[in-house]
């Protein structure tokens, strides 16, 4: 940089503040010297002018005692500055000065631009050093900030320095540059330090992964269960901050009483902390501000883990340390009970769906979350360096916000393992019902506004995944636009009653022809080599909302005598009400167990299914379902269903 | 004030586990009696595996750190017992009231006892059932009564009359699965009831395949296949026994067709149990359970 008038000025200002007149005596630190400086005000700008500067000199006789400052910069040479700051602290040791640092930042967004892109910066900073590498070297020798003067940068400044074309790379670089150093702002680090006899080492002793675990202090079991599936974990590395959050008086002396009676081992790893005010958002800030683990994970306080939860995370930050650890996670309906023991028994009423049983797929997330927060343990690196915070504005799919923003810099890894479960309560408030579905719409367009605001990386194979969904989109559309007819993938399997039930071994898929009004008609042949299936299933789809309605099965055997089947007896993942199955949720599975132990070699589907349903009505049923939950007065709901 | 023995079969398993479950027996004595329980307790092993697990250093070392909360000894049986032996065995040494029968690694929560000791003011329930998680089983239960038609062995507490009474798990015929059922039935043709308690959940670790269903070993497909013939046989339901041999000879799967050939081996030999519940009271075969099932898990 150019150290003008205007610089030298500011430095002037700077020395005035911290009293560093003509009254105070420093050193000015070179590598093989000092410079006696007896006249701060006068000599230090003037170095700055690279007019007049003495001659370095070793000093024999150095007045230490007399010694107020001692000034570090790199305007006259190129220095190792550990060695610089090893003697600095030599020299501040048990006295009264103050060290005095101006050195410029090597990370500076205007630099690191420059060398990036190999335009270099013609020479004119001397500093090898970013703001970080120096803070790290002052403090390990003891240092710690007095004042801070830094220069810097206003964005249109920074602008007008980098931009020497507007292309999208360096519209990418800024902001990927922005977001991982904050500290790229600062164009010369200028601070003043003192040496602290008694600086706290930093130590290693930390643990690889913080469990955040939000609670109100309501729910006793669920939260005991959750303690209890993290003291079963294969690998113990990990703390617990427990956040309760606007704790009444009764909630603050349950949770007391669960961390004491909590095993001893455990007990240990526990940190409550309460946190008041704020949302849903709120305690999750609150926890990632206090976490000293390498990653931090989250679990809610009705949510369980398999025993290797941690074990699946560590194994992934070995490979992949410093993305995203992903694994996954099913789903299963429940429900709180109360008996005749007193309290709230807690009864499993589904089996395992496996919703989320996939990896992170870049696309698909910035549509849809496939990702149950715990099924996630986020670098607290991204957090603390990068400053990716949740935002503390949102009460729903804050967890998807703050996913997409930490992936797009920290891309993610991936287990094939199913470590969690999310437990769905179907006589509980939970977040899906408190908040109506203009507040999720509209905070999703709110959020996906917030994605349109930089450029975003995608992973290599992204272009040709693109490619195809554009494709079939506009496939689909022509379809729609000529032809009478819609054409479907289904997907059919067979549980032999064995281990490998419904694996893609035991699966057929089949294109079904679907008129305009919704009828269907389909076989799957020759099913007697699968030998004895036990339970035929069928998926319609991967796509959610899905209806279907007067939906039939004719299963035809070996001996040619057939059996007629309807919706009373299939399984679903679905609602049933009436003769209507209602598929809320992606990956629709229809279930009918076959009645005989007999091969079968036909099995036909008709009946009626709608896809595509328009945003009104998918909002319609989202609310019937709602209120037939939750309505003391159940209505019969053919009456009020419209298409 | 009661008296209660935790006991469990060890076979090769991992010492720190086994540790982690022992230090929830203890606290789970304590919290009990922290809330007014007079409870004296006392755990047992019996190992099965083909050395000692435990020597007598780790045995004094066991019994020093839980002496505040329960009495502990250890068995080396010398032989792979099972788990109905194995677990009869250890009940037979006791005289205390209860006997917790459960799996070496499963984890109680802290107010185990105080939940699962409710029931039991009721003189006609012999057995209380805990929750398992995170899979808890499917079978169903009375959401008021909570009665059921069965406990699991993982982890559950009789009253060890009743069990003397009964005759302890039929060892002769189960050697791992459907012990457990077995003797449950036998509990309630004796009159007595068994409940189910969804408020004491233990941790027993298992996984699923990300297929999202049960990955069982060659060893658990066997027994449980054996089992249920035994089963089917013993509780007199010959349609269900002949569908299940049909099934096994007819199948590739090999330990189906070994459970089978074993059957047939025993029958030769008449070393088949004695039928029991020849007007099906209490024994239930639903779609190959023992029970209805809430769900199907899978």
């Amino acid at each position: 940089m150019k150290y003008t008038n205007e610089y030298k000025n500011h430095l002037i200002s700077i020395l005035k503040d911290i009293e560093c007149g003509n009254q105070s005596t420093g050193l000015i630190l070179l590598d093989d010297g000092y410079l006696l400086c007896q006249d701060p005000f006068t000599e230090i700008p003037m170095l700055y002018e690279h007019t007049n500067i003495p001659e370095p000199t070793l000093q024999d006789h150095i007045p230490f005692d007399r010694i107020d400052w001692i000034f570090v910069t790199d305007v006259l040479n190129y220095q190792n500055l550990d060695d610089v700051i090893m003697r600095a602290a030599k020299l501040c040791e048990n006295s009264h000065r103050k060290l005095f640092i101006d050195y410029g930042n090597l990370g500076y967004i205007a630099y690191a631009l420059a060398v990036f892109t190999g335009q270099g910066i013609g020479g004119c900073n001397r500093s090898r050093y970013t703001v970080a590498e120096m803070e790290k070297i002052l403090m390990k020798y003891g240092f710690t900030l007095v004042k801070e003067f830094d220069l810097k940068k206003k964005l249109d400044e920074q602008e007008e320095e980098i931009n020497q074309n507007k292309t999208l790379l360096n519209e990418y670089l800024l902001y990927a540059k922005q977001t991982v150093d904050s500290d790229s702002d600062i164009s010369r680090m200028t601070r003043v330090y003192q040496k602290c006899e008694n600086a706290i080492q930093r130590t290693d002793d930390k643990p690889f992964l913080s469990v955040i675990m939000r609670t109100q202090g309501k729910r006793r079991l669920e939260l005991e269960e959750a303690l209890l599936s993290l003291y079963g974990q294969t690998d113990d590395d990990f703390e617990i901050l427990l956040l309760g959050h606007n704790l009444d008086v009764d909630g603050k002396a349950m949770l007391q009483e669960i961390i004491d009676e909590t095993i001893q081992d455990l007990r240990k790893k526990i940190h409550l902390i309460e946190v008041n005010g704020g949302n849903r958002t709120t305690p999750l800030v609150r926890g990632f501000e206090a976490a000293s683990g390498d990653y931090v994970a989250m679990l809610d306080d009705d949510d369980i883990v398999f025993d290797h939860w941690v074990e699946t995370f560590h194994m992934l930050a070995k490979e992949h340390g410093g993305k995203i650890l992903h694994t996954y996670c099913v789903r299963q309906d429940w429900l709180n009970i109360h008996n005749k023991y007193g309290g709230t028994g807690l009864r499993a009423t589904g089996p395992f769906e496996k919703l989320y049983c996939r990896d992170f797929d870049e696309l698909l997330q910035m549509s849809t979350n496939t990702c149950p927060i715990h099924s996630l343990a986020f670098p607290l690196e991204s957090y603390r360096k990068y400053g990716i915070h949740f935002d503390e504005q949102l009460n729903v799919v804050e967890d998807w916000d703050f996913l997409m923003r930490t992936s797009f810099l920290s891309g993610v890894a991936n287990a094939q393992e199913i470590t969690s479960i999310y437990r769905i309560w179907r006589n509980a408030e939970n977040s899906a019902t408190i908040y109506g579905q203009n507040v999720w719409d509209d905070t999703r367009r709110y959020v996906i506004g917030k994605f349109d605001q930089n450029p975003i990386v995608f992973p290599k194979g992204s272009a040709s995944r693109l490619v195809k969904i554009i494709e079939e989109r506009n496939s689909k559309y022509m379809i729609a636009q000529n032809e009478p007819e819609i054409r479907k993938l289904w997907s059919f399997f067979a549980d032999l009653g064995d281990e490998k039930i419904f694996t893609p071994e035991r699966m057929r898929q089949q294109y079904v022809t679907v008129s305009q009004e919704g009828k269907f008609h389909v076989s799957f042949e020759e099913l007697q080599d699968f030998g004895i299936i036990k339970r035929l299933r069928f998926d319609p789809s991967e796509e959610d909302f899905i209806t279907l309605s007067d939906i039939e099965i004719e299963l035809e055997y070996e001996d040619h005598k057939k059996k007629q089947l309807d919706i009373r007896s299939v399984e679903s993942n679905g609602l049933r009400l009436g003769n209507r199955l209602f598929f809320l949720e992606a990956d629709p599975q229809i279930i009918w167990s076959n009645p005989k132990e007999e091969r079968i070699i036909r099995a036909t589907l008709k009946g009626h299914i709608l896809y595509d349903l328009d945003q009104e009505t998918k909002h319609s049923i989202q609310t019937i379902v709602y209120d037939h939950y939750h309505s003391q007065n159940k209505f019969d709901i053919k009456k009020v269903f419209k298409r | 004030m009661y008296t209660i023995q935790f006991q469990s079969v060890l076979y090769h398993n991992d010492m720190k586990g086994i540790y982690k479950a022992m230090d929830s027996l203890a606290n789970a004595v304590r919290v009990a009696r922290e809330n007014g329980h007079e409870v004296r307790a006392n755990l047992i092993y019996g190992d099965s595996s083909n050395q000692p697990l435990i020597d007598i250093t780790e045995k004094e070392a066991i019994q020093k750190r839980y002496q505040d909360y329960m009495e502990f000894d250890y068995v080396f049986f010398g032989f792979n017992s099972g788990s109905a032996k194995g677990q009869t065995l250890l009940a037979q040494k006791s005289k205390a009231e209860y006997i917790l029968v459960t799996n070496p690694d499963v984890i109680v929560n802290p107010r185990f006892l105080v939940e699962m000791m409710k029931p039991f003011e009721n003189k006609k329930v012999a057995i209380v059932e805990a929750r398992q998680t995170p899979v808890e089983h499917a079978k169903e239960y009375d959401i008021e009564t909570l009665e059921t038609d069965w406990a699991t062995g993982a982890c559950n507490i009789i009253r060890r009359n009743v069990f003397e009474e009964v005759g302890y798990y039929d060892y002769h015929t189960f050697f791992m699965y459907c012990d457990d059922v077995d003797l449950s039935w036998r509990v309630r043709l004796a009159g007595y009831k068994i409940i189910y308690q969804p408020n004491a959940p233990v941790y027993h670790a298992k996984r699923i395949s990300p297929a999202g269903n049960w990955q069982p070993t060659s060893a658990e497909i066997y027994y449980s296949a054996e089992a249920g013939l035994f089963m089917a046989y013993k509780w007199s339901n010959d349609e269900y026994l002949n569908q299940t041999l049909e099934f096994f000879e007819n199948s590739e799967n090999e330990e189906y067709i070994k459970a089978a050939a074993e059957f047939h081996k025993r029958e030769a030999e008449g070393t088949l149990p004695k039928r029991l519940d020849p007007k099906h009271k209490v024994a239930k075969f639903i779609n190959g359970n023992y029970t209805d099932h809430r769900y199907i898990v899978g």
